[in-house]
């Protein structure tokens, strides 16, 4: 055996300073990073609801947006607006996705592998496009379905100019986000009822409950911190949703936090007064998320209990009831995808919107993609829509990969803190982000940076919306990873830096492929952040849209926009189809 | 090259404060020898295994081998894990999941610093492969290994490089019995080959008994024993290391004859007198336990009406087939003995019983010891 190498000869202070020191560097860095994407914001951001005027001129502090928010009665109808909205949006949700996961998991439904497909279409589906398609449906006057339930309540002699169903309403908004809420609090809970111990049911039977007691004494209670935390999921992600009350709540008259923070913006425009209401949104936010956060754990911990057996637990037999359970995913289906995706094409399709009938199909033409080309912008959208997209999935999982590897291998003192920077990060909304990135890159010292206006602001404000989510899945990933994995290459001679990239990266690629996706898939249909800081040259393609919706008010346009949309991503969506379903089911 | 460590420190931080993990340890392993860290769980043997290997900075202390100082808070050295030369086969293998065999054990000589030429590696990484009977599963993905093989692709790996210095951190502990006996072999076989200087870290006295050349018996961080596999299971220095090694029953005696510690002595038990080796701080006529392993405990049937030895009484046989166990109620305590299994004995028999001579030890009975003895 010969001798070995002589190591490569150092000094031995600086060989001492470099294995204490290169660890913290890195962690000094991202600490930097995080603080300056999270905690300056939410800075600026309080800071600012003291102040009036425009943004890039700061005044004197003042407590004048507090009064002039809090004195105002619509304040409070929006506060109950916001409570209303999310408290009835959740019930319709979790109600829907309860039967969902109990159908799918503990009976003989025919076809469940099918009723899981049609559950997760709907993702792909942007909120904006089907609050649309729903308007194209659903409005007072040229609804589709309510012309339809005109002539159908004319024939019993009932004439009405308008109606009968109003989508402008809280209903219209309750229906179109709770609806759309369904697949994500299926994929929430569905784990849940999967993992229960058919035993525990089993012995409530034999002890003489019925079937009935049986779920309402065991089956339920054993369910109720799954059930606690989708409700709380859904209540906060209801309570963030901008699209639905932008597009029907608005046209009604009814605002909610996220509306009357973006038109606290554009219609006063008071920044000030919006960073106020923002400051007060954010503290409901975090106490919500930190609840969740209680009960989503607890959840977890008791899962470590149940999970792991490969039984299938009993399941209940339907009976002659089988097909029209799977139905109700048909029908589903149907509401939240088919309906709203053949009225979108109809509408692209037609010259002027004219209802779905024979006559018009005859009529069909290619004329509004035309016309899209020769829309001014629409190619620099696009390319915008592009880069954000890909820089923000690329620089967040990027980010999050190294918040993680120190948060979970490092022992070094306010690791901590990069967890709790991103937490803080997830309990934000959007449109607040957006807001708080206005104030940053208008005022000193940001402002140097020349980054208002540009893309760039975008997609950094994207990157710290999406950041906590995709430091929890790399964090998942890296706590998988053995760390002796990584010792082994130490030991067998590779330094650090070989060592991540040889061993660390490669072992969690499928989990930040699935991360990268799961960004990409939002950032690219992101609506409020976009919208909040578009100015020209750095739109996006969802900031076109509306405004060719809400502006010209070329409604067909819009809707011949939205399938070019709506096309791009099934593409994505099926290519990627298995990064996907493993990434929401991570949410 | 000898390995030296000298006057190790490491503590951890807890809940409650720094716990220590490793406390003045300080040994030498001659080349080529098969050290052993032996030590129940939290003893810290994995610790110091680490501190070698790099992958824990001790708090203070000295490693060296040979000329080379791998670490030394003094001269404020410390070498990173990969420039120490070193092979390492882990508790969980560490086989890395994404790479073949061959990538896995041509790891070292790729990547690392002892990198080599392309035309070297094939011949270099068959040649080990076929050290530890893997020829030909070189292009399987690791994880279509069995256990035991993953185990020598692991060794394989550390093996690769020709290191000065193999550490071992419990290999055998994740395998069945079976495989475990056939892997002490080989790994002894591979070792002693070599001639590669080892530190082997297990919590299996049988294991330790089995490969060692020299064993360092440890609890809480620090060395309670250190010696050859005999030394420690016949000259045991405390009841800790007795029970720990091997198995022992403890009967209260009081000394009759004190010699220099570690000399034949004689004590009295339940009245009559027995020579045995006398422990460290047994004084005269002072309270003490014997140590008296099962296998040196002769029992036959009858009341041996001579009066010139022990008398028991049987309460439970248990049949082995190759050797036969049986609890005797015996001056208080219960003995268990092991028996050539041609024995004919029953329950409730009254029997006598002889010690061999001058290989039971006694150790001074205080209430440390006593402490140690109900928490056993």
């Amino acid at each position: 055996m010969e001798a070995i190498a002589t190591p490569r000869p150092l000094s031995a202070r600086w060989n001492w300073v470099r294995l204490r020191i290169a660890p913290n560097l890195l962690f000094g860095l991202i600490a930097l990073v995080l603080l300056w994407l999270i905690l300056v914001p939410l800075g600026q951001l309080i800071l600012n609801s003291f102040r009036v005027g425009h943004p890039a001129v700061p005044t004197p502090l003042t407590l004048e947006n507090y009064r002039v928010g809090f004195t105002t009665p619509l304040t409070y109808q929006m506060i109950w607006n916001t409570v209303y909205f999310a408290g009835a949006g959740t019930l319709f949700t979790v109600s829907i996705a309860i039967l969902f996961a109990w159908l799918t998991e503990r009976t003989d439904m025919p076809w469940r592998n099918l009723a899981w497909s049609l559950l997760l279409v709907p993702l792909a589906m942007p909120g904006f496009l089907f609050a649309m398609a729903w308007i194209f449906l659903l409005d007072n006057r040229i609804g589709i379905a309510n012309i339809w339930l005109r002539s159908l309540l004319a024939y019993f002699g009932w004439d009405m100019e308008t109606g009968p169903i109003n989508i402008y309403s809280m209903g219209g908004m309750i229906f179109l986000d709770g609806l759309r809420g369904v697949t994500t609090v299926f994929l929430l809970i569905v784990g849940a009822f999967r993992a229960m111990d058919p035993n525990l049911e089993e012995a409530a039977r034999i002890s003489g409950a019925k079937a009935w007691t049986t779920f309402r004494r065991i089956t339920l209670p054993t369910l109720l911190p799954a059930l606690l935390a989708a409700f709380l999921y859904s209540f906060i992600s209801s309570m963030e949703s901008f699209e639905a009350p932008l597009l029907v709540g608005l046209p009604g008259n009814i605002y909610v936090y996220s509306t009357m923070i973006f038109f606290s913006t554009r219609l006063m425009p008071s920044h000030g007064l919006a960073a106020a209401f923002a400051v007060s949104y954010c503290v409901v936010a975090i106490f919500l998320v930190v609840i969740y956060q209680r009960v989503a754990l607890r959840q977890t911990e008791r899962f470590a209990t149940i999970t792991g057996k490969g039984y299938r637990p009993r399941v209940t037999r339907l009976g002659r009831w089988r097909p029209a359970a799977f139905g109700l995913f048909a029908g589903y289906f149907f509401l939240a995808v088919l309906l709203p995706l053949f009225i979108l094409i109809w509408a692209a399709l037609s010259p002027s919107y004219t209802q779905p009938s024979w006559d018009g199909l005859t009529k069909l033409s290619l004329i509004h993609f035309r016309r899209l080309l020769d829309e001014p912008g629409i190619l620099q959208a696009t390319w915008n829509t592009v880069l954000i997209t890909v820089t923000t999935a690329t620089l967040c999982v990027f980010l999050s990969f190294f918040v993680s590897w120190i948060v979970v291998r490092t022992r070094i003192h306010g690791r901590m803190i990069l967890d709790s920077l991103t937490f803080l990060a997830h309990s934000i909304p959007g449109i607040v982000i957006a807001l708080a990135f206005i104030f940053v890159y208008l005022q000193e010292p940001f402002r140097s940076l020349h980054l208002y206006g540009t893309v760039w602001i975008v997609s950094l404000a994207l990157i710290t919306q999406y950041i906590a989510f995709t430091t929890r899945t790399t964090n998942a990933a890296i706590t998988q990873i053995h760390k002796e994995l990584e010792e082994a290459a130490r030991i067998a001679g590779v330094g650090r830096i070989t060592t991540l990239l040889r061993v660390t990266f490669p072992l969690v690629l499928p989990a930040i492929a699935a991360a990268w996706i799961w960004v990409a898939a939002h950032a690219v249909r992101a609506f409020s952040v976009p919208l909040m800081l578009a100015s020209e040259g750095n739109w996006t393609l969802s900031v076109i849209l509306w405004n060719i919706w809400d502006e010209q008010n070329a409604l067909t346009m819009a809707a011949a926009l939205g399938v070019v949309f709506i096309v791009s991503l099934a593409l994505l969506t099926f290519f990627g189809r298995r990064m996907i379903v493993r990434a929401f089911s991570m949410e | 090259m000898d390995l030296m460590i000298r006057n190790l420190r490491k503590q951890f931080p807890s809940k409650e404060g720094e716990v220590r993990a490793v406390h003045d340890v300080s040994f030498v392993a001659s080349k080529g020898s098969f050290f052993t860290l032996l030590g129940p769980s939290g003893s810290g043997k994995t610790t110091i295994l680490r501190c070698i290997g790099g992958l824990e900075m001790p708090d203070s202390g000295e490693i060296c081998i040979g000329e080379t100082t791998y670490f030394s808070s003094e001269k404020r050295i410390a070498l990173m894990p990969e420039e120490r030369g070193i092979g390492m086969v882990f508790q969980s293998y560490a086989i890395w999941p994404h790479m073949t065999v061959f990538d896995n054990v041509a790891f070292p000589l790729r990547y690392g610093i002892r990198r080599i030429r392309r035309a070297e590696l094939r011949p270099k990484v068959d040649r080990v492969l076929e050290l530890v009977q893997l020829e030909g599963l070189a292009t399987r993905m690791a994880t279509q290994l069995s256990g035991g093989q993953q185990q020598r692709v692991a060794l394989a790996r550390a093996l690769v490089s020709e290191p000065s210095l193999l550490l071992l951190d419990e290999p055998l502990s994740n395998l069945d019995a079976n495989l475990r006996e056939e892997m002490r072999v080989q790994i002894r076989r591979i070792q002693k080959t070599l001639g590669l200087t080892t530190i082997y870290v297990t919590h299996d006295q049988a294991e330790a008994l089995s490969m060692s050349d020299q064993i360092a018996l440890l609890r809480n961080g620090e060395i309670v024993q250190f010696g050859t596999p005999r030394e420690l299971y016949e000259k045991p220095g405390d009841v800790f290391t007795s029970t720990f090694i091997g198995t022992s029953n403890q009967v209260p005696g009081i000394v009759e004859q004190p010699t220099t510690p570690g000399d034949v002595g004689v004590v009295l038990l339940a009245g009559r007198p027995l020579s045995c080796v006398i422990g460290k701080g047994c004084l005269s006529k002072r309270n003490v336990v014997v140590s008296v392993r099962p296998e040196d405990i002769e029992v036959k049937p009858g009341n041996g009406s001579d009066g010139g030895s022990w008398k028991g009484t049987v309460r439970q046989v248990v049949y082995f087939g190759d050797s036969m166990n049986c609890e005797i109620d015996f001056a208080g305590t219960t003995l268990r003995a092991r028996l050539h299994p041609s024995t004919m004995l029953q329950d409730g028999e009254e029997v006598t019983i002889d010690f061999k001579t001058d290989r039971c030890v006694a150790f001074p009975c205080e209430p440390d010891n006593n402490g140690l003895l109900r928490s056993l």
